[in-house]
Parts: C-alpha cells; structure tokens; sequence
C-alpha cells in the first residue's frame, strides 16, 4: 500500500490446510475501508456458493480499519466475517468483538487476518509483529476460554492479545462465540474455528499506526467529542435519576452515576458521583454497569469498570463475587448487557434468594455468563432461553427426548429456581450430550429436528423475527418500520445501534423530533415508542441511515453502541450531535479528505455488497418474499388493538410492504424483488458484483 | 482590585458553586452570613455577586413569599431549582401533578412514583404514601392514573396526555422491556 496512513497496509492470510502465510497489500480494499468491508469482499470473491460453513473452503476475516488503534475513541472493535451456521441457508454474517485484540492487530501491522482451509490437528496461531507462526494447540483442545487464554499468554506474555474458542467451538456447536479478554465475545462463529482446528489467536503488536494529521488536531477532535459530544454507554445523554445539572433524565438511561452509588469493592470504594458533562477525565465513571445489568445489590461486589481500548464509556461490569466459588468457577467475572441477561433467561422459573436477599438474578446472571463464557457457548441475542422455556413448557422436550435422558436432565433445580441448574444447561450443549443439546443448533434447526410449528414461529413469546432463525434486536419496538426494516436486512440478527440509541437516547420527544427532521428531512421520521404512525418515505431516510452508519461503523472499525454522535449531553448545544465526526477523525488520520457524504456511499457499496452476497448465495432475486420477511406476531399481537394505536408496536402488512417497497428505493434496489440493480452496483463500483449477478441471471 | 476582595469573591463563588452541585439555592442571609463568617469587614454583597455573574451565570429565583435565592446557572438548571423552590414551599401535590403531566405531555412517558423519593423531592415513603392517596381523592388531578409494571413498579400519567393503553405500554418497556432488548 503506498500511503499507509490509518491503514496498517498488510492482510495476514493463514492457511491452515498447507500451512502457508503470507501478507497482501490493503489497498485493493480501500474502497470497501476495512473490517466488514473486506470481509464480505473476501467472501464474495473466494468462496463459493454452497459451501458450508464448517468446510476447508469456508473463510473466516477478522477486521480491523483505519480507525481502529488510531486513538479515536470507541475504535477496538474486531468484525468478523464468514459463513453463519444458524442460518438455514449459511448465508454471510459478521459477528463482533471489542477488547484490545482489534487495536493489536493494527500495531502487529495488520489491517485483517483471513483464515482459510483446515489444520490437521489442534493449532493456535501465534502473531508478534512480522513474525507469525502455527503452533501446537494439543494441550489447549479441550480446555475452557478462560484455560485456553492462560496458555496463550503463558507462551507469549501477559501483554498478549488473545482471542480463543471453548469447547463448544471444538465440538463444532453452531451457538458458539470466538472471545477475547475473557469476556469480549463475537457470537455465532465460534464453531467456524473449530472446524478449522484453530483453538485460538495471540497477538503482541509493538509497532504503532501511523496518523498522518497533526497529532494536536486528533487530540483536540478527544477533547471535543468527550467534552460535549458523547454520553454514557448506549450514548445515552441523560442521567437516570434527577440531578442538579441536568434538564432531562430518564430511568431506562445507563448513565446510572449519581449520589452515594460506588463501585463497591474497590478498594477504597469509588463513589461515581454525579458526572455532569465537560469533564474528560470522568467521563469513564457514567456507566455503573454492574448495577444496571444486575440490579442493586451488584455495587457491592462492583470492583470497577473495563472495557475496550481506547474507549472512555466502560460498559463491562468487572465484580469479585466470592460466592461463585460454590458452584466450582471463579469468584471474579466481566461482562455486560445480553451476556449477563441471556444466562438468565435459561432460569424459565425464576431464581430464588441465594445466599442473600434479593440475590437470585444476580447469581443466575454473573454464574451463567461464567459457565457460558468459559465454554464459549452463544445466546443468539436470547433465543436460547425462549427456545427452551418453549419446548419445556409446551411438553416438547418431553416428546423428543428418551425418557432416560429427560430424567436425567435437573429439572428439579430449575423448579427450584436454583442456577446450579446451569451448569448442567451448558454442559450439555458444549459437548453435545444427547438430543438436548441440539438446542446449541440453532432455531431454525430445532425447529426442522424437532418439528417445531407455526405456534413456536409465529408466537410472540419466542420474539423470532424472521424464517432465517434470528430473533427481534431493536427491531419493531425500536422506531416503528425503522427498526422492522433495519432487521430484515441481514442474514442473522441485526446489530444496529443507530435508530435505538436514538430513541433511547433520553431526550423527550420533541427534541429528538427536531433532530429526525435535521437528519432525515422531517420529523415524521421519527415515532416515539409505540404511537406508530403509517410508513412515510422519511422512515425510509432513517432505516437507511441506520444501517449505513452501522455498516460505516463496522468497517472503520468503531463501536456502533456509541456511534454515531446523534444527540449531545449539553444544553448549549441544544442537544444537538456531530454525525460528521467519523469523516473529521478520518481525515486526521489518513490525511485525505473524507467528507460525511463520501464516507456514508462507500458504507452504502459494503452493504449492497452485503446484499449482493446474499442474492448470490441465496440464488434468488426474490429478498422481498424470500429474504426480508417478518414472522406473524409482528402483524397479529395485541388482537383487541389495531396498528397504529397507542400502545401497541404491531405492524400492518401492507404498510411494511410499502415499507421494504420505500427502502428499496433510497437504496437504489429494484422496487419489486429488492435485489441491487446493475445500475446501483455500477454506480457503487460494483462492476464485478453486476457481472458475476449477471452472468448468473440473478439481476432484477 | 483589593485581593482580599478578590479572595472573598472567590470564596463566595465556590460557596453558591458548591451548594448548587449539591441541589441546593442559597438565601442572600445565607450568603451575607458565609461572608461574615470569612470577613470582618462590612463588604458589599451585591457587588461581589455581580462580579460573578457571568461566570457563575449566576441566577436568582424567588419563592411565593418573595424570597429570593441564587444558583450558579453552570450547576443546577433553571428546572431544577423551580422544583427546589417548590419543595420548600410544601407545594409537593401540585408539584407531583405539574411533573406527571409535563413527562406525559413531553416525553411522552408515565413517571414512576419512587422518583418523588430522590433529590430534589425526598419523600418519605409515608410522605409519598400520602400524597398518592390525596392525589387520587383530588378533583382538581383527577387526570393521574395509575399503572403498574409487571415487577411492580408503580407509574402514574395523566390521561389528558396519554391514553391507558399507552400508559401501560411503556411503564412495562420502561421497566421490562428495555431490559430485555440491551
């Protein structure tokens, strides 16, 4: 790569069928800027339809851009790209993880890592700088992440980097994660290394990115972001609770510092305080995570809050619980949101009081994020607990399983509301223990393994959003259509954060509205949560938006949980955001100028190459009634109440019809099938895309 | 400038600075009382006040009697000392039915009862008890309901802004909802 400014300049390719390393210029993929970018480009290039995820052929791209290790907050996330086992049809599907792995690929040099084929045996890929090699993972098969990360490191050095899978991965479970830091998790492609016998990824990076800006430039951009642009985790700009300096606040808001709330075990307590924006230095103390994820009796335990390198908002909640030791792990555990709730909600009847009063979540969620961690087992943004509540209440499990097996399953602890009953849980999902176990597969294939119908599809309880086996995340209850089209588009759940930290921002209606209309052309583009309007072609605007500025996000690589800088903690600024700092940092760091609108067209061109990818593999042109389809619940909840009324989030047919119908037109997509006209891939720089749609007649 | 003067003037910003981070607005007595205390001298107040006017952004905000007290405007907002100066009024019905009909007409959203237990409101929970009950029997609030959510939190709104329905719909995302959607 000639200017390397940003970009690190060199792609690590590992092939682990003949052991061959070798580096390629990034450039060839500039256009596509990074992370999720060269990842689908990869994908659509070099491996063929069909393949099936766990084949030699598969390739598995761990991402980085020319954001990620600049300095630029919230910028260490990894995206990973490949084939997504859950998916009925194993179409691509990025999976993604913070820590500090992203950031040291890029001072190792590299602006991504394609794993291909397949090792013989157990390998462990060992990167320091220029010097990689493929090393014998026989004694760490077999071992948990936590395990698996130790040896790593006491190979390379505590300063290592290390993203590994448990045995889940190995035993190829589709619901699997790949983990680094003990904690940061990317669902759903655990079991892709797995099959490639790759058990884990050490990095030691000692160079540094160079920034081609003037240094000052990029710390001022610091200072002014955290100064008067973001807020707490979520980018929620409000505190929860009623504070001097604040004009708003909202209960549902992660900005939880107040008052007497410390982080309880550290040693002295760290009182939060009341946090008022201005301040870089304390903007870290926003988020008491433990209390918000685990409920009050959390600070006590609450030693303080990590989170990813380079980033101020520290969303993980680190806690010494000597309590845990009871149930054969740890005392101490790190985690945050859906990794502690999704453990949860295996406990279908509740826990009670453990060891105190008002304990009983909070075992069940720091326990179940411990055993599922270590194990590397993935939730499916929650489908795994609805999943079993569903096929123990409706007498399915029952009728599937042996009746040996059932009766050795404890469901007396689970009546109980006890969570040793997780570990049971886990276990036999990790190793594939029996029928049970194919809970680990996935929706879609239970429901084909064990004849689950339309009441299991289509109820609202199980949130299922789509035939592809994914559930709702920030879908219809998240902006109306909005959401709903933001979550038709991918091949797994979608990972938008845009729309919903918008809507959930804290900020009362009418300014968020003021801002919609500043953004999309109009207020009508934003609805307030369930007091739904019909579809309008601002939505539309919005939907786009949201997943442009993800994608974007994916790419460079930035976390999209805090970006993109829509609204604002400061009242002098009458709330208002900065959604033009992406192209502010890049230009800083690469030295060219990237402007707001060249930044969104080449996340546009990564996402309807996205949606290229999936035309081809799906080998139909028809997304509209293959792809983007929503289950029943969606239209048919809440029967005494009609859409559009206040109070329930139910969607109308035909308006969601009009909907898909608006979005492919701001996409450019043919308005009947949604597929990318040859038009709009030209126009994206898509030539290659169009012929190879083309000469497969898979073109509208 | 005299730097003693300059020292007092100091003083007397950090003293309203400090009292406002801490949700509090400050009588002149007040102030005139934290100057004795620092000098013997007769100073005077008001111009050591508007020396820190526009730094401060120093404000004053009056009580039905006519009492005035000040904030520094960069630590509490104008909102917020309203609601102080109501609480120390004891004008806590009205203030519950104005906050429950603002956050339903605004945001929108119901209010959960508990928040009168926080600064700036500190109820007692017997206090809180009480004025829901006299709220309930008021004529003159009989637009605030009640809703609950489905781990028993308590909400109240006011139908004049939105409807039961409604009102039920999101006391339940607030507390449930939310949680389960991260």
């Amino acid at each position: 790569m000639a200017v390397s400014y940003g970009w690190a300049g060199k792609i690590l390719r590992v092939n682990l069928s003949n052991g061959r390393i070798t580096t390629e210029d990034t450039s060839k993929y500039k256009d596509y800027i990074g992370g999720m970018g060269i990842g689908y480009k990869v994908l659509f290039d070099e491996v063929p339809v069909g393949t099936h995820p766990h084949d030699a052929k598969n390739k598995i791209v761990f991402g980085t851009g020319p954001l990620t290790g600049s300095g630029a907050p919230c910028s260490s996330r990894t995206n990973v790209t490949s084939l997504f086992p859950t998916n009925p049809m194993h179409l691509v599907a990025d999976s993604h993880m913070g820590g500090n792995f992203a950031a040291s690929m890029k001072y190792a040099g590299y602006d991504a890592i394609i794993v291909e084929g397949k090792a013989r045996g157990p390998v462990w890929l060992r990167i320091e700088d220029e010097k990689v090699s493929i090393e014998d993972a026989s004694k760490m098969w077999g071992q948990g992440i936590y395990n698996t990360t130790a040896l790593v490191a006491s190979e390379m050095g505590k300063e290592a980097s290390i993203a590994a899978i448990g045995q889940a991965g190995e035993n190829l479970v589709n619901l699997s994660v790949i983990m680094n830091g003990y904690s940061h998790s990317a669902g759903g492609h655990g079991s892709i290394l797995g099959a490639k016998k790759l058990k884990a990824i050490g990095i030691i990076g000692t160079g540094s990115l160079k920034i081609a800006g003037n240094s000052k430039d990029l710390l001022d951009t610091n200072s002014y972001m955290l100064k008067e642009l973001i807020g707490a985790n979520n980018n929620h700009v409000v505190p929860s609770t009623p504070q001097p300096w604040a004009e708003f606040d909202s209960k549902g808001s992660r900005w939880t510092a107040q008052k007497g709330l410390y982080w309880g075990a550290a040693e002295p307590p760290v009182e939060t305080g009341e946090i008022p924006p201005g301040d870089i230095k304390t903007v870290g103390l926003r988020t008491q995570k433990g209390v918000k994820d685990l409920g009050p009796v959390a600070e006590k335990y609450t030693k303080r809050m990590g989170g990813c390198q380079s980033c101020p908002i520290r969303c993980f909640s680190q806690l010494e619980i000597p309590q845990l030791e009871k149930y054969g792990v740890s005392r101490f555990v790190s985690n945050t949101c859906m990794g502690y709730s999704a453990p949860n909600g295996v406990m279908i009847k509740g826990t009670v009081d453990q060891f105190e009063k008002d304990d009983g979540t909070f075992i069940s969620k720091t326990l179940g994020s411990q055993l599922a961690d270590d194990y590397g087992v993935w939730c499916n943004y929650g489908m795994l607990g609805r999943e079993f509540k569903y096929i123990y209440e409706s007498g399915k499990l029952k009728e599937v399983l042996s009746e040996e097996e059932y009766n050795s399953i404890p469901f007396d602890l689970l009546e109980a509301g006890d969570p040793a009953f997780l570990k049971d849980f886990y276990r036999r999902i990790t190793f594939k223990e029996g029928e049970f176990s194919h809970l680990g597969d996935g929706t879609y294939w239970i429901a084909e393994r064990w004849n689950l119908g339309d009441d299991f599809w289509h109820g609202k309880a199980q949130k299922i959003w789509s035939p592809l086996g994914y559930p709702v995340h920030h879908s219809n209850e998240s902006g109306a259509q909005v959401g709903a089209l933001i979550s038709c588009m991918f091949n797994r759940d979608s990972q938008s954060h845009t729309h919903q930290n918008l809507i959930q921002s804290g900020l009362p209606a009418d300014i968020l509205r003021e801002v919609s209309a500043e953004l999309w052309g109009s207020e009508e583009a934003f609805d307030f949560p369930a007091k739904y309007t019909p579809m309008n072609q601002y939505k539309a605007k919005f939907a786009k938006w949201s997943i442009v500025r993800n994608v974007l996000h994916d790419s460079l690589t930035v976390c999209n949980w805090m970006w993109p800088m829509m609204v604002s903690p400061v009242k002098s600024r009458n709330y208002r955001g900065d959604t033009a700092l992406e192209s502010k940092y890049m230009s800083i760091v690469t030295g060219e100028n990237y402007t707001e609108e060249a930044l969104d067209l080449a996340a546009e061109r990564v996402f309807t190459l996205h949606r290229a990818l999936t035309v081809k593999q799906m080998g139909t042109v028809d997304m509209r009634n293959k792809h983007d389809v929503m289950m029943d619940w969606v239209y048919d909840m809440d029967t005494d109440m009609e859409p559009f009324t206040e109070g329930t989030i139910k969607m109308d047919r035909e308006d969601m019809q009009t909907a898909l119908t608006m979005f492919y037109e701001e996409m450019g997509w043919d308005k009947k099938t949604g597929a990318p006209t040859k038009e709009t891939l030209n126009r994206l720089g898509l030539d290659f895309a169009a012929r190879e749609l083309e000469s497969m007649n898979l073109l509208p | 400038m005299d730097e003693n003067l300059e020292y007092l003037q100091e003083d007397v910003a950090d003293f309203i600075t400090m009292n406002s981070r801490d949700g509090k607005i400050v009588t002149l007595e007040e102030i005139e009382t934290f100057i004795n205390n620092e000098e013997d001298d007769l100073t005077d107040v008001s111009e050591i006040l508007e020396s820190m006017k526009s730094d401060l952004d120093l404000k004053t905000i009056d009580d039905s009697e006519g009492n005035t007290f000040y904030y520094a405007g960069v630590e509490m907002t104008d909102k917020y000392a309203g609601i102080v100066i109501r609480v120390k009024e004891k004008d806590i019905l009205k203030l519950i039915g104005d906050t429950v009909r603002e956050e339903s007409r605004r945001y929108p959203r119901p209010t959960y009862v508990t928040m009168f237990n926080l600064p700036p409101y500190n109820l007692t929970e017997g206090e809180l008890e009480e004025m829901l009950a006299e709220l309930s029997n008021d004529s003159e609030y009989n637009d605030l309901k009640f809703t609950k959510a489905s781990n028993g939190t308590v909400f109240v709104y006011s139908n004049k802004h939105m409807s039961k329905g409604y009102a039920d719909y999101l006391a339940e995302w607030i507390e449930v909802g939310q949680d389960e959607n991260p």
